[in-house]
């Protein structure tokens, strides 16, 4: 036990120099990314939506569906960073609430193609919402990095909820679900036609 | 033309455009306090603008199979040692578009996320080109510090453990199970995602 006690001694005594670097902001840029998608419910009721609708479409709308609307959002925060105007922005993303919901509630099985359309329409309205929303200063590609990958999770939450369709009480659970959502959506576009 | 014959023409193609387009670069530079070679390799794995892109290269070349995972292993680490050398010592003045790694990044991205399969020929181009321009990158980061080259070998050891490792458990994973590779073509959208995000950072100044 002493020697054991004298080699932490010695461990700890003898300092090493500190791993310190000078890429200030690093961890402050993933943060507030990160929290970003996550502190709007408008976003994350329509980013759950997504992952929902993908559970009950099925492969591979599973997967496609979550994979577009991140790229597409995307695509939306580089128009609103680099300064291209979209009207009516937080109107859409209510209508995506609702329409998203809506897809849920009553287990829309429209072509894959026009699944993938309305998703990446309105993941436009998100994207650029935050891309003009992005904060000065902060860390830029490490608050990408945390934006994408909360959106990412969000889908994944959806998707992981759907997984209730599995049974007949889960199936309709995830359209209760779906009538929420759409319910927020609902409330949203009140808020923002108000 | 054939697809498999065009593919290494438009990569070539692309690489002379974007080495024929010198704009400022931006360096930033880690102090571990334990020398020139743990500095090389803490600014490789902090250099996150270089790393992703990479990340990607090295995910494609997992998802293309063992052959494609041990030419990225092989191919990548002496080219970009090679790149980042050349630049440091003898093209100290050099700058490259400070949007390179972030078209490099939504490029790679999207190629991952696609999931279509590439010659074998077609990717070692692509691995040599990306290897150029991101050893090209670092190169002119450290340029004109001391210890240059040995900050560029000890970048060139961390880049040798994320080539060996990443294709190898992508290849690993993407076996078991199909929807881990599925999985792989999501972070290869989130990738290009972050790419797309940075280029809006970056064109907003």
């Amino acid at each position: 036990m002493k020697q054991k006690f004298a080699l932490l001694l010695l461990a700890v005594m003898a300092c090493s120099p500190a791993w310190g670097h000078a890429e200030a902001g690093q961890v402050s840029g993933f943060m507030s990314g990160f929290v970003h998608p996550v502190s709007g419910m408008d976003h994350v009721l329509a980013m759950v939506a997504v992952g929902l609708w993908g559970a009950q479409l099925g492969n591979p709308a599973l997967w496609l569906l979550p994979v577009t609307f991140p790229l597409v959002m995307a695509f939306g925060g580089f128009l609103g960073l680099i300064g291209v105007p979209l009207p009516a922005t937080e109107i859409g993303i209510a209508l995506s609430g609702i329409m998203l919901g809506l897809m849920v509630a009553t287990q829309a099985r429209p072509p894959l193609w026009s699944a993938i359309f309305l998703v990446a329409v309105f993941a436009i309205f998100h994207g650029h919402a935050h891309g003009t929303e992005l904060p000065e200063g902060a860390s830029g590609l490490t608050y990408s990095i945390g934006f994408v990958m909360a959106t990412g999770l969000l889908h994944a939450s959806g998707i992981a909820i759907g997984l209730l369709q599995r049974w007949p009480q889960g199936k309709l659970a995830v359209r209760g679900l779906g009538c929420m959502v759409s319910l927020g959506g609902a409330y949203f576009l009140f808020g923002a036609l108000a | 033309m054939p697809m498999h014959r065009t593919w290494p023409i438009l990569i070539a193609a692309l690489g002379l455009a974007l080495g024929l387009f010198p704009l400022s670069a931006f360096a930033h530079l880690v102090s571990t306090g334990l020398g020139p070679v743990y500095d090389g390799f803490g600014h490789f794995l902090l250099s996150l603008e270089d790393l992703l892109p990479l990340l990607a290269l090295m995910i494609l070349g997992g998802m293309h199979g063992e052959v494609a995972g041990r030419r990225a292993m092989l191919v990548l680490p002496p080219v970009w040692l090679l790149a980042a050398l050349v630049t440091a010592l003898a093209f100290q003045a050099a700058s490259l578009p400070v949007f390179v790694s972030t078209l490099l990044t939504i490029g790679l991205g999207i190629l991952v996320s696609l999931d279509r399969r590439m010659p074998l020929a077609g990717l070692t181009v692509l691995i040599l080109f990306v290897a150029t321009l991101s050893g090209q990158s670092t190169g002119i980061a450290l340029a004109g510090q001391a210890g240059s080259v040995l900050m560029i070998l000890g970048s060139t050891a961390a880049l040798f453990v994320v080539a060996t490792l990443v294709p190898a458990l992508v290849l690993k994973i993407s076996s078991r199970a199909p929807w881990l590779r599925i999985a792989m073509r999501v972070f290869g959208s989130w990738i290009a995602g972050v790419g797309l995000l940075m280029l809006g950072w970056q064109l907003r100044g």
